[in-house]
This record gives structure tokens, sequence and C-alpha cells, in this order.
């Protein structure tokens, strides 16, 4: 993939994350500018993020959504009307589905494109201020959000096969 | 529409999933439910619970997927009838040609509002009753 961000490639991940926060949340949020991961000074503090492997005939890589744990529990209180004050086994899976229904809707669109990406069962990985590894010597793009919850990100790392 | 009375089995591996979907039925005015985590456990579950009148499954799950679990659910004669809706993140046309020839009632695509689900539930119970 190189190191050009490639818009209409992530556009749908865009797409999809504010998609998914309208219609389950109705949350508004609204995209930064991406930049390349390890840039940037003062990054995202990540405590929770659902991510999924991409296997295409093109790409290979992992796709993730991070978010703070403020965030992450606006969210969820919101989307399942609760009152969770911190992340645990009660919730914790719902950063997947949110990874989850992302990665659907860039699916749809990106193999109406031509692409082929396939179904793929999101992870959850959990823990203060985390990090998430990509392969080394991928390019990881980061795209950052802000909303009336808080900030969270989106993460690419993708490597042209 | 279906009865409000009508119990629903919710199939979904992600607990959260299985919320959202449970909220959006409540929203609509539905008060019976049952859940299960995968397909597998899902049957069992209709074994349980013969008084099951619909399913709301997922389709991307591990162990036994919404598409085996539907034709589980349509090789059994006891349920070979039983209203069935998919839920999917993706809806390509593929996957939902498939879900048709295995007898599928309806799908509904993730992310959805109960006003969306709502009216796929009228749509579906519409086309039962032409039957």
């Amino acid at each position: 993939m190189g190191q050009n961000i490639d818009v209409q490639f992530f556009r749908p991940f865009v797409d999809g994350t504010i998609h998914m926060l309208k219609v389950q949340c109705q949350l508004t949020a609204t995209h930064g500018i991406p930049y390349l991961k390890g840039k940037t000074p003062g990054q995202l503090t990540v405590d929770i993020a659902g991510l999924v492997g991409i296997w295409t005939d093109k790409y290979r890589g992992i796709i993730c959504v991070s978010f703070p744990e403020s965030t992450y529990l606006n969210i969820m209180n919101k989307m399942l009307d609760e009152k969770f004050d911190a992340i645990s086994s009660d919730n914790n899976d719902g950063a997947g589905e949110m990874m989850n229904m992302i990665f659907g809707f860039a699916k749809r669109v990106l193999n109406e494109k031509g692409h082929d990406f396939q179904k793929a069962l999101p992870s959850v990985i959990v823990g203060k201020n985390i990090h998430v590894s990509h392969q080394a010597d991928t390019p990881v793009f980061v795209l950052p959000f802000s909303s009336d919850f808080g900030e969270f990100q989106l993460e690419i790392g993708l490597t042209t096969v | 529409m279906f009865d409000l009375k009508t119990k629903i089995l919710i199939v979904d591996d992600m607990s959260t999933m299985r919320k959202i979907v449970m909220k959006a039925c409540q929203a609509i005015g539905f008060t019976d439910f049952a859940d299960a985590a995968d397909g597998s456990l899902a049957f069992e579950a209709l074994e349980r619970h013969p008084n099951v009148g619909l399913i709301i499954s997922d389709w991307n799950m591990p162990n036994c997927s919404g598409l085996d679990f539907l034709r589980k659910v349509r090789g059994d004669a006891r349920f070979k009838t039983l209203p069935f809706i998919l839920v999917t993140a993706e809806a390509e046309k593929e996957q939902i040609i498939e879900a048709i020839k295995a007898g599928v009632n309806g799908y509904v695509v993730k992310p959805f509002s109960p006003d969306v689900l709502a009216k796929r539930l009228g749509e579906v119970h519409s086309k039962i009753k032409q039957k």
C-alpha cells in the first residue's frame, strides 16, 4: 500500500464508523486528519480495541477501532441503555461488535469496487493504555475521530501482497 | 405484524449484540425472549423453548454460523416454517441468495434502529401470511 494514504480505500471505513454510531447510539462523530502511527506526539490513550484481520488477494493486515475507557463507556451506556462504570466482561465484546459493523459496511462497499474481502470474526483486546502491535514494517494509518462522547480512532495497518 | 406476545429467540455470539437486538424488540413492544450464543446452542434452546415463534439470528458466528443454524432448523420438521430472520453486517448479494435458498424469511443489516427492525418484521409477517 506504500505510505501514501489512499483516501478512496479508507473512506468506507470512515463512513462505516460514522454510520454505525449514528444509527446505533444517535452519536455524531467527526473524523480528523489521518496520520502515520508513531509519527505524531500526544496520541490517544487506548484502553480497549476491537480488531479484525484482513486477508485479501492484495492486502494482509489488521484494522482496529480503539477507545479510551471513558469514550467506550459513554458509547456502550448509550447503546445499551446501561450505567457501566468500568470495562468488564459485561460490556467488552461491544468493541468487537462495533468493529464488526464497521468492517461489514466497508467490506460491502470495497467488494463492490472489486476487492475480495472475506468474512472475519472480530477480536477484542482490553487493558490500561494498551498498544496494538501491527506486523513489523507495516505502515499503520491512524484515523482520529471526535464526538460528544469523547475521542477514539481507527487504525489501519496493511501490507500489499 | 407479529403478535407482541411472540417469544423471540435471539442468537448472537456477542452479548452486546444480543442486548441491542433485545432492546430494539422491546422498543417495538415484544416482551418474551430466549437467547443463545451460537447456532448449536440455539438449536438446544429451541428444544427447551418449543413456544418460540420467531428467530432473529446473527449470521457470522463461530462454531455454528447463522446459515448453518438456519439449515438445521429448516431440516427439522418441527421448525420447518418457523419465521427466521438473519442479522448481518455485510448483506452481499451472493450471501443473501444463499440464505434465501436455505429458507430464510428476511434479513436485517447491522446497524439498525428499532424502526427498521419493526418494518422488516412487518414485511416478513405479511409475506408469511400471503403464503
